[in-house]
């Protein structure tokens, strides 16, 4: 009777490591499941330290853009279109629509397509190999030419 | 954590849920009773917030718990009206062989949990819609904020109902900043209640393992702390189907009207659930007709069954879409206007088995579930070619979510294969994993285990079955149920 016992004990056992040892079972494991750090997730409880840990190093240049502009409602900024971005080579960095922008910044900011996108006073643009920064539009010397060449790379 | 909150919140849900069920009159066993009054519990307070903007009451944490008090007192009244005196019986705790799968499950579900707890809400269409409503709400006081005053030509997320944005309201108001646990409020309950199901229907260790293949769909498995409406919906499109399948067992009423609710559920989370909720009145008029229901009691039940979910539709986008988004929604703009072209159909129908089931995509989205459930079903159409009444049904509704969704694609070209109809192949995912529960093959395998077990436990004096004069094949179940104890 204790044998029958052990062994219905063991049965599922054996069959939670044998349905883990399946190659597409294992890599989804080990993969996507057993992948947090819980000792460092558990040491960094802090609000941005988590947004970082999820949305990367773009979630950093976007708090960068915060601090540099402020929350003021008389700021719009134009964003690049990401293919724009990337001719730029600058890694592990995407540009959010403008919703998604101003969940993460409360900062207003228009897409070069946007009707819009005219009205913005400040951009977004390359300062520089591996570099991008943030300029009032009224120090572009010629917006519409600026503009224009956003447009050509949205595809 | 607001742990307090957090508290208030699931007390609230389970007295709500709990409501809802005594209103409808479900008679079920403890340990669903709590699941369902759970699941149900967080759609009731999700109204919560919809109130206080209807009355122009700010957003903020003393009236939302109000406006949480006053929807829990509304659903307690049922359980005054009909005050029972509540009976603390100990739950039957699960057999020792069934600890490896239900630890197994366990690690998941809490694995879930923190995951939901601790990273931001991630997916985009939420970023750019209900979170992003919701955050600027809490901010600013008001559903109406200053959001709508953003460039929005990328993004359609804000007309969806307010089911997730309500609720993340509550939860970062009152529980924590990212909001999104309630996603694990819903997913553990639900399958709690699903094992109770499954173990109802076939051996516990068989039980064990259909429920941890189910919770290991890769996909699956990761909308239940990913905040989407997809899992919410499959929540509540099963329930509905499987009150359903109760009615069409029991000619009950409060199992049809209940069935009726929870699909209105469904659609409040996701609109388009209604025409699959349409597609199933075939099944209906077949029941009607074989049991000789009166042309007048038929055409009320059709007629109620879909009122409920539309008067839900109602709610959803004439009422809170309309009163909360101050831009306008324009529902023909999003309908094709090429309804001859059937093409989309067939192409969909081609779509969904070669590029979201049999291929590499497919194994990276649903691991092995849906293959082996249709290996399966060719077994049981090759070996046994006999399937019971409950098999039937659910090979109805899952016929009806394949069909329903290419139709869905051909209506509304929104609707795309990789995202919409991809997540929306979760609602046959539960159905699929009833059928196996009441497929011949595992069904013999169930048998073969408990008379192993039955044998090899009791080798001398088996019990004998409690059967009545005229003979209850429940009753034998029973039995051996109590001697593999």
């Amino acid at each position: 009777m204790v044998y029958t016992k052990i062994n219905l004990i063991l049965w599922p056992v054996l069959i939670i490591v044998l349905y883990f040892t399946i190659p597409f079972y294992n890599t989804w494991l080990f993969g996507k499941v057993l992948n947090n750090n819980f000792i460092y997730e558990c040491s960094n409880m802090d609000l941005e330290a988590r947004n970082i840990e999820r949305f990367g190093y773009s979630y950093t240049v976007y708090k960068d853009i915060e601090k540099t502009l402020g929350k003021g409602n008389n700021v719009k900024l134009l964003l690049p279109p990401n293919s724009y971005v990337q001719t730029k080579k600058i890694p592990d960095f995407i540009i959010p629509e403008p919703a998604v922008f101003y969940y993460f910044t409360g900062i207003k900011a228009v897409w070069p397509n946007s009707p819009d996108a005219a009205s913005a006073n400040w951009v977004f643009l390359a300062a520089g190999p591996g570099k991008m920064a943030v300029k009032k539009m009224a120090l572009v010397h010629n917006p519409d030419s600026l503009l224009a060449d956003y447009k050509k790379y949205i595809k | 954590m607001n742990f307090a909150g957090l508290f208030f919140l699931l007390t609230a849900q389970y007295i709500c849920g709990r409501g809802l069920l005594r209103m409808f009159r479900a008679e079920l066993k403890p340990v669903p009773a709590f699941c369902l009054s759970m699941m149900t519990g967080v759609v009731l307070i999700s109204f919560a917030p919809c109130f206080l903007q209807l009355f122009h009451q700010p957003i903020a944490a003393m009236p939302a718990i109000i406006s949480v008090l006053a929807i829990t007192v509304l659903m307690s009244l049922p359980l005054l009206i009909n005050f029972r005196k509540p009976q603390f019986k100990i739950p039957t705790m699960p057999l020792y062989y069934e600890w490896p799968f239900l630890l197994a499950c366990t690690f998941f579900f809490l694995l879930a949990a923190w995951r939901s707890f601790y990273y931001p809400p991630y997916a985009r269409d939420m970023l750019a819609g209900p979170d992003l409503l919701a955050e600027f709400a809490v901010r600013e006081h008001n559903m109406i904020s200053s959001v709508y005053t953003i460039d929005l030509q990328s993004t359609n997320n804000y007309f969806k109902s307010p089911f997730i944005t309500c609720l993340q309201i509550l939860y970062k108001l009152l529980v924590c900043p990212f909001g999104q646990v309630w996603m694990v409020m819903i997913s553990i309950p639900f399958y709690i209640w699903l094992y109770t199901l499954l173990r109802e229907r076939i051996h516990p260790l068989i039980a064990g393992f259909l429920l941890f293949f189910f919770i290991t769909i890769p996909e699956v498995y990761s909308y239940s702390y990913i905040m989407l409406y997809d899992f919410d919906n499959m929540v509540f499109f099963f329930s509905g189907f499987y009150f359903l399948m109760r009615y069409l067992y029991k000619d009950q009423q409060k199992d049809f009207l209940f069935s009726a609710f929870l699909f209105g559920l469904a659609t409040y989370i996701r609109t388009e659930t209604v025409l699959m909720i349409t597609m199933l009145i075939p099944m209906l008029l077949l029941y009607f007709y074989r049991n000789h229901y009166p042309y007048l009691k038929m055409a009320k039940r059709l007629l109620l069954f879909i009122v409920i979910p539309a008067a839900f539709y109602v709610i959803n986008i004439d009422v809170f879409v309309r009163l909360f988004v101050p831009l306008k929604l324009d529902i023909s703009s999003q309908v094709t206007d090429n309804l001859g072209n059937f093409a989309i159909i067939l192409t969909r129908l081609r779509d969904i088995p070669a590029l979201l089931v049999f291929s590499d995509e497919g194994l990276k989205l649903f691991g092995y579930f849906i293959i082996s459930f249709l290996v399966l079903l060719f077994a049981e159409t090759i070996f046994f070619r006999k399937f019971n009444r409950e098999s039937r049904i659910l090979l109805y509704g899952i016929l009806v979510v394949y069909l329903g969704l290419p139709l869905l694609g051909y209506l509304i070209p929104l609707v795309d294969l990789t995202n919409t109809t991809k997540r929306g192949l979760f609602k046959m995912l539960p159905l699929m994993l009833l059928f196996m529960s009441n497929s011949n093959s595992l069904q013999y395998l169930s048998g073969r285990i408990a008379a192993w077990q039955q044998k090899a436990l009791l080798p001398v004096k088996p019990l004998q079955p409690v059967l009545k004069p005229g003979g209850n094949k429940g009753k034998e179940i029973k039995a051996k149920g109590r001697n593999m104890r």
